[in-house]
């Protein structure tokens, strides 16, 4: 058995246990005992196996609804939603997928150990996340296996070291110091927005209104968010879906029926998935930081972007609404000229534009975050459409990854592989 | 088993760092309690002991007020939650049943 062999159909071939083996040495060079070792390798493939699970579901209703988007409004809606496109990205390369993430991490440690930049980044879902769109985008190129896990481990490295670099320059006025970086992969929308935000910058200083930190509630349950978000997507195009169409689709039900029973599919599918990762990375993640305390001295953690939030809660959420606003004018615009159009998802706008919002404000004052959260959210909208079409490998796969960092290393990456393999 | 629980937007991230931050603490102070992480949603369905949260988040909340939630306001500073917790009326009871040595590691409450 050749070492490619033993990659490809040995124990190392199953995504679950490479996973499990990551987890089981993580906590073993951790010296955890015994019963947390034996706990946490088992969760890790458990949660591994869930985002299948939560992928299957919510990849079914979300078909039903690119199909019903197709038949009523003649057009291809790409919803940017990480958790989906992971989750089937899982589905068909969990193996590279899992292989990228082990390189990637061990590089991006020996980057933060022998070089100046010295951020460890400690967001497992987006190293996740990233890894599913580098192995979806180099299975569909020519590279063969190992080439794969060992390009793919590299960006996936790179990218995990110089994002938290590009936003650092904003995000250390919001966080008053250099101890803490953002580890979140929309770092060129964050340095986009902070940059327009300073060419902007209000002269006078206004306050938000306080009025609308009272909508803060209603944008928390992040289920109940996405539920109403998928029905009115499902309940808008079913409107426009010919009576005879939606009875061959969904065999008669009502379409306010199938409309709801089809969006809370989809979030019950999306729950199952956050349940996965939730389960996979709090396992890998606690092992990574203990491993990287000892062999980088004096690393800058990079976090996920809500700890932004607590800098400007109001700030926060209107830079939500508007990037929101930002994706809805994007997705026109791209109607206008074409037949497949992105249809912003709320779920990318709350993180990403969020924090937007929060870096704008503290740079900008309030003109600052008006300007800067709509170009981000146009910006954000926009750039899937660059990318979507380079993961041809998933299919016709209707969801797509939303942030700016992710369609920004696809489309540079493609170019690379491209020009590589011309030589 | 004292139960805490830290809870963000969706569980993935930022409580999972204040997880690793309060772990840490916890084995200073030889305090024994199950940490975990989870969401918003899931939150409601749970009873822990205690509940960790930013700010923004833990008033959105509602646990019925039996249960206390100490909200951050800075998720990243390890003094603010070490300030935090020793103004926590159920985290000074248990340290001071640990100093008694009536602090119960097994038990649920």
């Amino acid at each position: 058995m050749n070492l490619t062999q033993l990659l490809n159909t040995g124990i190392m071939g199953e995504p679950a246990f490479i996973l499990g083996i990551i987890a089981f040495v993580g906590l073993m060079l951790q010296r955890a005992p015994l019963n947390k070792v034996t706990t946490g390798t088992i969760k890790t493939m458990l949660g591994y196996i869930l985002i299948q699970i939560g992928g299957m579901a919510a990849g079914t209703a979300l078909s039903n609804l690119s199909a019903m988007i197709q038949r009523g409004f003649q057009i291809i809606g790409i919803i940017p939603h990480n958790e989906t496109v992971v989750a089937l990205a899982q589905v068909n390369y969990g193996k590279e997928i899992a292989w990228i993430m082990l390189v990637g991490m061990c590089l991006h440690l020996l980057i933060a150990r022998l070089t100046p930049i010295k951020y460890i980044f400690l967001t497992g879902h987006h190293i996740l996340y990233m890894s599913s769109m580098l192995g979806s985008l180099l299975v569909s190129s020519s590279l063969d296996g190992i080439q794969v896990y060992l390009i793919g481990g590299i960006c996936l490295a790179v990218a995990m070291s110089i994002g938290p670099a590009i936003a650092q320059p904003y995000v250390k006025k919001v966080i008053g110091g250099n101890h803490v970086a953002i580890g979140h992969f929309n770092s060129v929308g964050y340095f986009l927005s902070g940059l327009i935000a300073q060419l902007v910058r209000s002269k006078k200083e206004k306050e938000i209104p306080e009025r609308i930190q009272k909508l803060q509630p209603f944008f928390q349950d992040h289920m109940v968010v996405v539920a109403v978000f998928t029905f009115t997507l499902f309940f808008v195009s079913s409107l426009f879906v010919t009576p005879d169409g939606m009875k061959e689709m969904f065999s008669g039900r009502s379409f306010i029926v199938v409309s709801f029973i089809q969006s809370v599919w989809f979030t019950a599918g999306m729950y199952i998935i956050l349940a996965g990762v939730r389960m996979l990375i709090s396992e890998i993640i606690p092992a990574f930081q203990g491993i990287a305390e000892r062999v980088v001295p004096r690393s800058i953690p990079a976090l996920d972007c809500p700890i932004l939030f607590t800098y400007s809660p109001i700030a926060a959420i209107v830079g939500f609404l508007i990037s929101f606003a930002g994706g809805l004018t994007a997705m026109s615009v791209l109607l206008f000229y074409q037949y497949t159009t992105i249809i912003p998802g709320v779920i990318p706008h709350f993180f990403s534009g969020g924090a937007a919002g929060v870096i704008a404000y503290k740079i900008g004052g309030r003109r600052g975050l008006f300007i800067a959260t709509f170009v981000h959210g146009f910006i954000i909208t926009i750039l899937p459409v660059f990318l979507t079409p380079l993961l041809s490998g998933l299919g016709y796969v209707r969801a797509t990854f939303a942030d700016s960092d992710f369609s920004i290393v696809g489309i540079l990456l493609h170019f690379l592989v491209r020009l590589f393999s011309i030589n | 088993m004292k139960q805490i629980t830290i809870v963000c937007s969706s569980g993935l991230g930022t409580s999972l760092m204040v997880k690793i931050l309060l772990s840490k603490m916890l084995r200073e102070w030889g305090l024994q309690a199950n940490v975990s992480n989870t969401d918003q949603s899931s939150i409601k369905s749970e009873t822990p002991d205690l509940v960790i949260g930013a700010k923004q988040i833990i008033a959105s909340i509602d646990l019925g007020g039996t249960i206390e939630c100490i909200g951050l306001e800075n998720l990243v500073d390890p003094q603010h939650l070490r300030e935090k917790l020793q103004n926590s009326p159920t985290f000074l009871k248990w340290l001071n049943e640990l100093k008694e040595g009536k602090y119960e590691s097994n038990t649920t409450t």
